[in-house]
């Protein structure tokens, strides 16, 4: 069952790979500080992880999907998560956003993925160059549940605050013209 | 360039990040069981408890409920028993967790330091960091790697299965000069009864593989088991309460 997932995966990212010819791609590493669990309140350290993300321009913002990659309480995790970026300053290179993404996110076990979800909200920091590359910061919060994994666990849902730091680039803003022979 | 070495170490991390899920766990009635966020606190609920405790640092991607039955009959006995939680179910991705929570229980006075597979190679790491802050030190599965622990005033028990088929066996005999000096016994009886400090005591389960210190089911790569898992884990309390014993723990 487990290489089923996988093929859908790489699926899945084969795909965007393709769709990246248009609009942006962007990476980010992300570390989760835990401030509070289902059992009790308190800072720790809740893993790190990777995204990697598809963005689209839509209306003022930008629609996001993406494929993420964590380790949580639980284990390790990857998800499947679709939001909007929603513009609130902007000034030359610069741009201050809000983000906010669902996730569908699978904890990773050899016997059977346990499904959760996601929700997270992260205010983000983007400097764009000139040459269609550009970094970005976010600090915000998550939530994170995973029901199943309640029947081995105490421990199920998660409050973290991400720290993510990532870089990115805009592609497919060439315009194509037709040109006459 | 930079964007495909990206997205390889994240199908990377995807592919190599599945853990096993614990199986067929029982509740004991006679342990107490305290989960926090950073860790399980095993404890016995009628024998009084003593002042040696452990540390358990489990195998890598297993989850950390999985030992909970392995580890019972020490806090059965008395022995407080606290399993770590590692980020990623890597015990290599975690700093020194015995250090770090080691004032968390004043009432314990000594501590052994167990792990099995991947979670024995962090046991040695941290003692090695801090020898003179542990007692003993426990290996299931599992041997040293970058430590010098020859010269260590502690001692050590090291169990592993005939029939595992993740622990590499000449590695296993090449890091015995990495521990103080080896004893390899085959039964209960020749386990030296004036204690074993500055000793390496090994000892072979005949039968037993990788998976069955756990209760995780079968782990890829593993040998096949021609003892019951409740076999092999009744041999390793007896032979863990035996080494603490003749050490007047």
């Amino acid at each position: 069952m487990q290489y089923i997932y996988r093929f859908i995966f790489i699926g899945i990212l084969c795909f965007w790979v393709q769709a990246s010819q248009a609009q942006q791609i962007s990476f980010t590493s992300n570390a989760y500080l835990g401030i509070a669990n289902n059992l009790e309140a308190g800072y720790f350290y809740n893993g790190g992880g990777l995204d990697f993300t598809y963005t689209h321009e839509a209306g003022k913002g930008r629609i996001l999907v993406g494929l993420n990659y964590r380790m949580i309480h639980w284990g390790n995790q990857v998800g499947l998560s679709a939001g909007y970026d929603f513009p609130f300053w902007q000034k030359g290179a610069w741009r201050a956003s809000v983000a906010s993404e669902m996730e569908l996110a699978f904890a990773l076990f050899f016997q059977k993925p346990l499904l959760g979800w996601t929700v997270n909200c992260v205010p983000m920091l983007e400097w764009k160059s000139k040459k269609a590359f550009f970094v970005n910061i976010g600090l915000g919060l998550q939530f994170n549940h995973n029901p199943a994994y309640a029947n081995y666990g105490r421990i199920n849902s998660a409050l973290d605050i991400p720290i993510k730091i990532g870089f990115g680039f805009t592609l497919g803003n060439r315009k194509r013209t037709l040109t006459a022979d | 360039m930079l964007h495909s070495f990206f997205y390889l170490l994240l199908m990377t991390c995807i592919l190599t990040s599945c853990s096993y899920l614990p199986e067929d766990i029982q509740p004991n009635v006679a342990v107490s069981q305290e989960e926090t966020t950073d860790y399980i606190v095993l404890r016995p609920k009628t024998a009084p408890s003593k002042t040696t405790g452990v540390f358990f640092y489990h195998g890598g991607l297993v989850d950390y409920h999985a030992y909970i039955p392995m580890l019972e009959p020490l806090a059965e006995a008395g022995y407080p028993v606290v399993i770590f939680k590692l980020v990623g179910n890597l015990a290599i991705l975690n700093s020194n967790k015995t250090e770090t929570y080691m004032d968390d229980f004043t009432d314990i006075q000594n501590w052994v330091v167990a792990g099995h597979s991947l979670g024995g190679v962090k046991a040695c790491l941290d003692v090695n960091k801090q020898p003179d802050a542990y007692i003993g030190i426990i290996l299931m599965g599992s041997y040293p790697f970058n430590v010098q622990l020859a010269d260590w005033s502690g001692t050590v028990l090291s169990l592993y299965g005939e029939q595992d088929g993740l622990l590499d066996i000449n590695e296993l005999e090449e890091s015995k000069d990495l521990l103080p000096s080896a004893l390899v016994i085959d039964s209960l009886s020749q386990m030296p009864t004036s204690g074993t400090s500055n000793q390496s005591i090994y000892h072979e389960i005949k039968g037993g593989n990788h998976a069955y210190f756990g209760n995780y089911g079968s782990q890829n790569g593993d040998g096949v088991a021609t003892i019951s898992r409740e076999e092999q884990q009744a041999e390793i309390a007896a032979y863990i309460l035996s080494f603490f014993q003749v050490n007047q723990w």
